[in-house]
């Protein structure tokens, strides 16, 4: 693993920043409030954003720049030589991108509610798993 | 499954199309490969779909809709949905309207990797759900 002090601040910023949003997550339902489950999915696409970001540092070296999608996909792209299934590491980020963010966030089409918060739910695998790509976590 | 004779025509359309894109590809005219292979893989979802349900859709956001339903709690579902959405991204959204040359060999070998997800889609619509 390259740059392993920053990767793991990157990897706990992550996990941090998840947990926020499953706070918001459990508001939204409590309260079924389209707003709160909308805030939710922001942070659940940061966390993912932060995790991808992570992954990339310790594979290359090279950390891209924060909350920039587009820098991060094409440095993700860059990298896919290097990757087993890069088709699933990719498609996994494009689905969050898509769905997450660009659907409920940038769009605030929270529709429909139970897949949103499915989604909300798998992206902790998603960070689970490039943690440990990237030489982190259980298994490395 | 549901409706066979209608998945079964879908997905041989969706074959079609693939050889098409891949003749295109050899050609060098790798835009249109791209689209064709995108074709290829909307098309291949659809059939996947009305295997699975009996519904046919039309455009892009409404097979999006379908294959995030029938991914919901399936992990081979949610597998394709992936290689679903990078198709999306790179041979529609970025090659064909973007017209990037940025991402060409990630295009180039997406459509490769066509004739496999139109295997995996028709291998999930024989299976049971």
């Amino acid at each position: 693993m390259l740059k392993p002090e920053r990767t793991s601040h990157l990897f706990a910023e992550a996990h941090a920043t998840y947990a926020e949003g499953i706070k918001y997550l459990e508001e939204a339902t409590k309260l079924w409030d389209r707003e709160l489950l909308r805030k939710s999915a922001e942070k659940t696409w940061c966390a993912a954003l932060l995790a991808t970001n992570a992954f990339i540092l310790a594979r290359t070296g090279v950390e891209p720049e924060p909350d920039h999608e587009e820098g991060t996909y094409s440095r993700l792209t860059h990298m896919r030589k290097e990757l087993n299934d890069w088709e699933m590491i990719i498609g996994r980020y494009a689905t969050l991108s898509h769905d997450i963010y660009q659907t409920a966030v940038c769009e605030k089409n929270v529709e429909p509610v139970f897949l949103l918060i499915h989604d909300i739910h798998d992206t902790a695998d998603y960070i689970r798993d490039v943690e440990r790509l990237a030489g982190v976590g259980p298994g490395e | 499954m549901l409706e066979p004779e209608r998945t079964a025509a879908l997905f041989d359309d969706a074959r079609l199309l693939y050889d098409e894109a891949m003749e295109l590809l050899d050609l060098g005219k790798l835009r249109v490969a791209a689209e064709v292979a995108w074709g290829a893989t909307k098309r291949a979802t659809d059939a996947l779909i009305v295997a699975r349900t009996g519904r046919e859709t039309s455009g892009t956001g409404q097979t999006s809709n379908g294959i995030r339903l029938l991914s919901y709690g399936a992990i081979e579902m949610a597998a394709l949905r992936s290689r679903f959405r990078i198709r999306a991204r790179v041979l529609h959204a970025e090659c064909f309207y973007g017209g990037s040359r940025a991402s060409l060999d990630v295009a180039a070998a997406l459509i490769r990797g066509t004739r496999d997800y139109i295997r995996r889609a028709e291998n999930m619509a024989q299976a049971q759900p």
